[in-house]
């Protein structure tokens, strides 16, 4: 899930994430963009750093570098006792911290790993995996990650994953991403700059283009004519109202300019979300949006679209 | 309550304006807007905007802004039947790599390394992608602009970049500077001969447990391009930590001020808030608050007249609907209106209201910023009269 800070990615991915899992998927939502977000619209226990079934099919599970950094030296060096001598050590700290992008990579490995676990009997733990990502240049220091690695570390075993991990981002029937934006000049701007980078930097699929905060037409085209009619009337006493008036068309067509700026370069299906009345979301605004969500895919296509998101 | 011009006082008084805020607030429009009310002030004033904001450019009548200062000319004003300003307005975009290699080329001592150093391939990585590494590049970019003797500047507007949580800002350079020099930095480079070579610990034959672990997890030839990279580094430390210094004095300074940037919703006030603690913190005062797209109340200078909107709407051909749907819009923007100012002063109860802190609501504009126009009505917007505080805008009669 991709998107300029505050555009609203925590919320739409964890409404993503319950109506799959309603949908009967086994759904993974990782949070990297604001810890315990997605646990306080769910309304349920923040997310522990392993994944955790928070709601019949949804599983939620908090990524930070230090944590992912943690689970991936466990799988490397097999023995905890032998992690805590090597990281308990301050030269060790001071080195991890400072390889550039290895936080990113390490969750980025944490979502491979958790995108590729099975389960004893060999069939998926996971049906999809949603992540919310960073905001803008974060994320795509955090998706570019795997790439950077493959590219610029030596061989290793770092490069070795790296390289499976930029396989899987980069399979458009296996990974894709979404992409989620205001319909306001700046985040439109960002968003196409995004768009191109993840498409063409990163090499990723594109999936769903989500427009936050679509206010509902007050005035329709046809109130128009009769709106301007007054207001060219200019009578004192109805300043206000034809001032809101002409002030809410500029806004609808400003809104349409930035969404048909949002189109021109996104591709697949485009979901409009309506401005929520309050910031505060809860299971109400999460049906709204899964409403808007399901309206948005009609039947079933754009839904098999993320089905394809494993 | 302050009065309209507590605003420009505040910025007359201002020799360095720091921007603060969370992001998609109209920062860096806010911060061009400022500058630019400075400019028409008569002083020689610099915005230097972090983002990579081509709009800016553009509303600024530039061709585009780069790490290089460029001047907004008169003829820029003129075309667009504006009144340029009697002093100087220019603008710069920090540009995190150029920034670095600039740094470097200006500041490293040994000629040698500075050319690895250039040339190393975890630098360009390193340079863009430490954490902290745009806002300690802002801080020597404010520290050239506010040492530099050619062509004097006597405003310096700095956009920072968003931040979420308390300050970053502040914090950023101290932690870049942390993770680049310490204590395991320095035993790490410690000269240390093997083999008749000056190397750095990290290869001696006899290399820790420890570091042969680290290395199973990134491979050694990572760790080794890293302690050839802070090798590089070295003798620049010092510079460093001396311009860091400086450029907290220079914002600790009473002729610095930092201007809070939101918007008067619940989410962007409570990062207000949090900037305006940690501020406090340093015991470093905000200068004024700025609430942004404020929504214009309807009801400031007319009073309500349903009835007569519903007969001249059905006059002029339109149905009871529309006339219901009229008001109810009018309505809900009077009520947001007014849980806007509600919210500012709650803000202002909350940081103390003072002249010298002025919260002002600035109403949303009716068009994009996307000329000099479109800023110059932003600046009139922001430094025009606001309505007093804790007051309705009219005494008007209720609605019933």
């Amino acid at each position: 899930m991709l998107g300029k800070g505050g555009v609203g990615r925590s919320v739409f991915s964890a409404a993503l994430a319950l109506r799959a899992s309603q949908r009967g998927k086994r759904v993974l939502l990782l949070e990297v963009n604001a810890p315990d977000e997605a646990a306080r619209i769910l309304q349920v226990a923040p997310a522990p750093d392993d994944p955790r079934e928070v709601l019949n099919n949804l599983w939620l599970c908090r990524m930070t570098p230090t944590g992912a950094m943690r689970e991936y030296a466990l799988l490397v060096l097999k023995f905890k006792a032998i992690y805590h001598i090597v990281f308990e050590n301050r030269l060790v700290k001071y080195l991890l911290r400072s390889i550039p992008s290895l936080g990113e990579f390490t969750m980025l490995g944490k979502a491979w790993y958790h995108a590729e676990e099975r389960r004893s009997d060999g069939s998926p733990r996971f049906d999809l995996v949603i992540i919310d990502a960073p905001a803008t240049g974060h994320a795509l220091t955090f998706l570019s990650g795997a790439r950077a690695v493959a590219d610029t570390v030596p061989v290793g075993p770092m490069k070795a994953a790296a390289e499976r991990m930029a396989e899987l981002i980069e399979d458009p029937r296996r990974a894709c991403f979404h992409l989620m934006s205001l319909p306001e000049e700046m985040p439109v701007s960002e968003a196409r700059d995004l768009f191109a980078a993840a498409r063409d930097r990163v090499r990723m699929h594109a999936g769903l283009a989500v427009m936050n905060r679509v206010r509902a037409r007050r005035f329709s085209v046809q109130d128009e004519p009769i709106v301007r009619a007054l207001a060219a009337e200019a009578e004192p006493a109805l300043l206000p109202y034809t001032e809101v008036a002409v002030r809410e068309m500029k806004r609808h067509a400003a809104r349409d300019a930035h969404l048909g700026r949002f189109r021109e370069v996104t591709m697949g299906p485009l979901v409009c979300l309506p401005e929520l009345p309050t910031e505060d979301v809860g299971p109400e605004e999460l049906e709204l949006i899964i409403g808007a969500l399901d309206e948005a895919c009609g039947v079933r296509p754009e839904l098999e679209t993320l089905d394809a998101t494993a | 309550m302050p009065p309209p011009e507590s605003l420009s006082l505040e910025l007359d008084r201002a020799k360095v304006l720091v921007c603060v805020g969370a992001g998609g607030v109209g920062k860096t429009t806010t911060s061009a807007a400022v500058a630019m009310e400075a400019a028409r002030r008569g002083r020689r004033v610099i915005v230097l905007t972090i983002d990579p904001a081509r709009r800016l450019a553009a509303a600024l009548g530039l061709p585009e802004i780069g790490n290089q200062e460029r001047v907004v000319s008169n003829e820029s004003f003129e075309r667009l039947g504006l009144e340029p300003p009697r002093g100087v307005l220019s603008a710069m975009m920090l540009d995190v790599k150029t920034s670095w290699d600039e740094v470097v080329m200006k500041y490293h001592p040994e000629p040698e390394a500075k050319r690895r150093l250039l040339e190393n391939r975890l630098y360009f990585t390193l340079s863009t992608a430490l954490a902290g590494s745009q806002e300690y590049m802002a801080m020597e970019k404010l520290y050239d602009l506010a040492t530099r003797t050619e062509d004097p500047l006597d405003l310096i507007v700095l956009d920072t970049p968003p931040a979420s949580q308390a300050v970053d800002f502040l914090d950023a350079p101290s932690k870049m500077l942390a993770a680049l020099d310490n204590d395991a930095t320095r035993w790490l480079l410690e000269p240390y001969t093997t083999a008749g070579r000056v190397t750095s610990r990290l290869f001696d034959a006899g290399s820790s447990f420890v570091i042969r672990s680290l290395g199973r997890l990134t491979g050694t030839a990572t760790l080794e391009e890293l302690a050839e990279l802070l090798s590089q580094f070295q003798g620049m430390y010092e510079g460093f930590r001396q311009r860091a210094k400086a450029v907290r004095v220079i914002l600790s300074d009473p002729s610095t001020s930092f201007w809070v940037v939101a918007a008067p919703h619940p989410s962007p006030i409570e990062t207000a808030l949090s900037f305006y603690d940690r501020l406090s913190a340093d015991g470093i005062p905000v200068g004024a608050f700025l609430l942004n797209r404020a929504e214009p109340d309807p009801f400031e200078h007319t009073p309500p007249a349903p009835e007569l909107l519903r007969a001249r709407v059905l006059a002029v051909g339109g149905s009871e609907a529309l006339a219901e749907r009229w008001l109810q819009a009018v309505q809900s923007s009077h009520m947001a209106a007014t849980l806007e100012r509600e919210r500012r002063d709650q803000l202002a109860a909350k940081v103390g209201i003072s002249e010298a802190r002025p919260v002002r609501l600035v109403p949303e504009l009716p068009v994009d910023i996307h000329d000099l126009a479109g800023l110059e009505a932003l600046r009139a917007s922001i430094f025009g009269a606001d309505p007093p505080f804790g007051e309705p805008p009219v005494p008007a009669f209720r609605e019933s």
